[in-house]
């Protein structure tokens, strides 16, 4: 009989070992995070643990168990576990982006200057917590709108509606802060 | 091309911000296990890793999985055999390691086209192929962008949503706190239309598809 987690049987004793590792290395991250979110050390205790269950469902995902990449990927599933949780909505500081800007249809993404790494990470850092894990899912870890869903435990058709929407508020707060031209 | 050129631009910026926000996420780990190493999450632990085996069941789960093995081995010419002779013979047939083949290869989509015409206000900004699904984003001149998602199908899960009287076809839709949603069949393609504020945005394109 193999090894059983969440009910899950695992493939492997090496896929077993690798989520272990995971759990205890970055269990105290994760809890560290929800309960930034919860304000409640028992939710943040359950919302860490969904979070390990869908890092669990997308072990795959993960080569290199201890790379930025995938440290990142964990605390953007563990966020959300806790939003979800939460129930409610999570802003961040950037709605000043919502409403006072042009519509972009016709804007080409076309970079006019290289833009710092510094800049990246603010500009997608700007973005509230539910869009950037969706545009994070999407474009750095290549998931199908259907895995999002599930490792974010939201709909699918949720998913899209995210990503339309983080891609345009990216492309606004471009377009502001002049990375992009309008071309036409 | 305009599409692809955005998606590679996003791909880069998001690859980027993951590795920066990871380095400081790893600085903020490595602060916390000095700061608080031996934080007890006994409840946690359970739910997590509660059900995990220990060695001595680990040793006997191997000798469980080692014995089924053997009998799987010794069983498994005559389970050969009677499949070969209740599918005519069919086993290792040219055709099948064919399909087998087939059946392993990726399977790749095409875009699955409209097949009606948008309302006046919407015009198709990108089309994005998700696995079996294609994914049209509209933009609006309303300013209600509106993404559409194809797939093949007949029977649209319309669970929790109402109907929407319309004539030509039917039409199922709701609205909720993040979104409003539409979603139809026409001609064995469900239509999923979502959009951020008006559902009425999306009750008209459902409406644009069943025009005479």
């Amino acid at each position: 009989m193999r090894p059983v987690l969440f009910g899950i049987v695992f493939a492997s004793g090496e896929e077993r070992e690798k989520f272990e590792h995971i759990y205890t290395q970055y269990k105290n991250l994760l809890l560290h995070k929800t309960y930034e979110i919860l304000r409640d050390y028992t939710l943040a205790e359950d919302a860490a643990s969904e979070a390990f269950l869908r890092i669990y469902k997308n072990l795959h995902k993960v080569d290199d168990t201890d790379s930025n990449r995938s440290i990142a990927f964990y605390v953007t599933i563990a966020k959300n576990a806790a939003l979800t949780l939460r129930g409610t909505e999570h802003k961040k500081q950037t709605e000043e982006y919502e409403d006072d800007i042009a519509d972009t249809r016709d804007m080409e993404l076309e970079v006019l200057s290289g833009i710092s790494s510094h800049a990246i990470y603010r500009l997608v850092d700007a973005l509230s917590e539910e869009l950037r894990s969706v545009f994070l899912l999407k474009f750095a870890y290549d998931m199908p709108h259907r895995a999002i869903g599930e490792a974010l435990g939201i709909s699918e058709n949720n998913v899209t509606v995210r990503l339309h929407r983080a891609k345009k508020k990216l492309a606004q707060m471009l377009a502001k802060e002049g990375y992009v031209c309008e071309s036409k | 091309m305009k599409a692809n050129n955005q998606n590679e631009l996003f791909r880069q910026m998001a690859s980027q911000y993951v590795e920066q926000a990871g380095e400081t996420l790893r600085r903020e780990k490595e602060q916390l296990d000095r700061e608080q190493p031996h934080i007890l999450t006994p409840r946690m632990d359970e739910t997590v890793l509660g059900h995990s085996s220990p060695p001595r069941q680990n040793r006997r789960s191997l000798w469980a999985t080692l014995a089924a093995c053997i009998l799987l081995a010794l069983l498994m010419p005559g389970i050969v055999l009677w499949l070969d002779l209740n599918q005519g013979g069919m086993t290792g047939s040219p055709s099948q390691a064919a399909s087998s083949d087939t059946a392993a290869a990726p399977a790749e989509y095409a875009v699955i086209p409209l097949s009606f015409t948008l309302p006046d206000n919407f015009r198709v900004e990108e089309v994005e192929q998700d696995r079996e699904k294609s994914i049209y984003y509209l933009d609006d001149t309303m300013k209600d962008p509106v993404v559409m998602t194809l797939e093949y199908g007949s029977a649209p899960d319309t669970a929790g949503l109402v109907s929407i009287s319309t004539r030509g076809g039917d039409l199922w839709g709701m609205t909720y706190a993040d979104y409003s949603i539409v979603l139809f069949e026409k001609d064995g393609v469900i239509h999923t239309i979502t959009c951020q504020n008006d559902i009425n945005t999306l009750v008209d394109i459902g409406r644009a598809a069943f025009a005479v």
